[in-house]
């Protein structure tokens, strides 16, 4: 079931007695938390036309009052809150294990709409519980892109992990020797991972600099084997398999909302970004200080 | 089959660290001390060239590639391809923090001695060629002249050399960007054979890996050998040259 069409039939049911001008509203609601009161608001007049301000807060109090919203605090997110509970446990049986979608590949736009989301909680001092950017791959194609995002992320006081291959480690340079040779897409010429961790610390060291925030920076690296790639903004984490035919950003990617009533998939997926992020090193591409002489020796005991 | 190989490199790294030089690295004045490390330099500039030579020398291919790897070590840019300090820059950068003047570094000369061993250096891989298995003699010798034991001739010194550079975060004091990096990343760290697959590997291992490859029999085992010798003997020669002390009239434990 669509999520228009959970609260279509969520809104319909006789309990809650919504009227259609108050349906309405409800039907502007976001799949996504974050959405604030002017969003909404916006949604609505894009989709029904203009309305008074205070005409929509009054729709929008007798809906809280129908739902029970009466927790402390802004109730918005508790409403946004319940809803998507509610959504989850209607599925047929995967939304109760947190899987929102599968795209075709990394769905860049999703991952910045996700980090927006965890930018504009913080800036507006409603942190969802889990306010935190982490990042697991081998190398990150795609980190210079959300660079200014992650600089934002860092400045709003959000925590951000970065776990990446010991671009030295035999297992960086086999999953390269696998891609090149089994990859259905040629790689470029000089793919080369080891070049492409350093070319990521390049774009971390250049975060460093440019913050005024980088404590809330932290980064460490690997000698194992990757497990899956994992990309995480807040209460959304995408999941891909490294398979030997082409890069984690280019696989099929599952789309999780770590809020899932059953933790059996989110769960163990963070767990297993916690025992790498354990067993991994800290390292720290400090601007202008020649790291690559540390980043050699990382895991010469 | 690599066990009198490993013990032999065991021998002579113990036999330098008790070298009445590197022993007693602590007795040395500061102006001692530096001028050892000049002459110690042109040993570090003759690299590139005992590198190229050996990559020259190779035939096989995927050696041939490791040891490049290694030297464009020495050369690093970063991913835009802009170079960055190379690491005999970095050499000259810590003997400025170590105290040594620009004008000497760069006025001091070699000595004879330190000349002959440079020289004598190049032609033990001249020597390599004429062997049955000359890609194995010309690793035996790289690794063990231009890895293994500068790692150990830098382990002596450090306790000295840390008394002026530091290692680790700059707030602790002036960083160490030479010694200390070669120190760990050029050592022998696992017998040869006994590389594991976590934690990488350091510029010996990754020459011992192809030794161990190359290392089939008792004539190979013996070419490796000889050469690991041949490189101790000239680092012994080299550092006799700042101590009142007769030559060797024979190796430990050959």
């Amino acid at each position: 079931m669509s999520w228009t069409a959970f609260l279509q039939a969520l809104a319909e049911r006789q309990e809650h007695a919504l009227t259609p001008h108050e349906l309405e509203v409800i039907l502007c609601l976001r799949q996504e938390p974050g959405q604030s009161k002017q969003q909404l608001l916006e949604a609505y007049q894009q989709r029904q036309g203009p309305i008074e301000e205070e005409a929509f807060t009054q729709r929008l109090r007798t809906i809280y009052r129908k739902f029970n919203v009466n927790g402390r605090g802004y109730k918005l997110p508790q409403l946004q809150r319940f809803l998507a509970q509610q959504y989850q446990q209607s599925g047929p049986g995967l939304s109760r294990f947190g899987l929102s979608q599968i795209h075709a590949a990394f769905p860049s736009d999703t991952f910045a709409a996700a980090l927006e989301r965890l930018i504009d909680d913080q800036e507006q001092a409603q942190p969802e519980d889990q306010q935190e950017v982490a990042i697991l791959q081998t190398f990150a194609p795609n980190l210079e892109h959300y660079r200014a995002h992650l600089n934002r992320c860092l400045e709003a006081g959000v925590r951000v992990r970065i776990l990446l291959a010991w671009p030295y480690s035999l297992a960086a340079g086999l999953r390269e020797e696998v891609l090149k040779r089994y990859a259905a897409e040629p790689l470029a010429e000089d793919f080369a991972i080891q070049g492409s961790v350093i070319a990521n610390l390049e774009t971390l060291e250049a975060t460093i600099r440019t913050s005024r925030n980088p404590a809330k920076l932290e980064i460490r690296l690997y000698d194992t084997l990757p497990s899956l790639s994992l990309y995480r903004a807040g209460s959304t984490l995408l999941a891909a398999p490294f398979l030997h035919g082409t890069l984690a950003i280019h696989t099929f990617q599952l789309e999780l909302d770590l809020r899932a009533s059953d933790a059996l998939l989110t769960g163990t997926l963070l767990n297993d970004f916690e025992r790498m992020w354990t067993v991994a090193r800290p390292f720290l591409p400090a601007p202008d200080q020649n790291w690559r002489n540390e980043l050699k020796i990382l895991f010469t005991d | 089959m690599l066990a009198p190989l490993n013990n032999q490199e065991r021998q002579h790294i113990a036999s330098l660290r008790a070298h009445p030089l590197l022993a007693n690295v602590a007795a040395l004045s500061w102006d001692e001390l530096l001028a050892m490390l000049l002459q110690r330099r042109f040993l570090s500039l003759s690299i590139v060239n005992v590198y190229e030579y050996v990559i020259d020398a190779l035939e096989s291919e995927a050696i041939k590639a490791t040891v490049r790897l290694i030297l464009h070590e020495e050369y690093p840019r970063n991913t835009r391809g802009v170079p960055l300090a190379s690491h005999r820059e970095l050499l000259f950068r810590d003997l400025l923090h170590l105290g040594a003047s620009r004008e000497s570094i760069l006025n001091t000369s070699e000595s004879a001695e330190t000349r002959q061993v440079r020289l004598a250096s190049l032609e033990a891989l001249q020597s390599c060629l004429s062997q049955t298995h000359s890609d194995l003699a010309l690793i035996a010798f790289l690794r063990f002249w231009a890895e293994v034991l500068v790692s150990v001739e830098y382990e002596c010194l450090w306790p000295r050399l840390s008394q002026r550079l530091a290692h680790g975060p700059a707030t602790d004091g002036v960083r160490s960007e030479f010694f200390f990096y070669h120190m760990i990343h050029d050592r022998r760290q696992s017998d040869i054979g006994a590389e594991q697959i976590l934690g990488g590997l350091t510029h010996s291992q990754e020459l011992a890996r192809h030794m161990a490859e190359l290392i089939d029999s008792e004539a190979t085992l013996q070419i490796a050998i000889s050469q690991v010798n041949r490189a101790w003997e000239l680092k012994d020669r080299f550092y006799r040259q700042f101590v009142a002390m007769p030559a060797h009239s024979s190796r430990p434990g050959g």
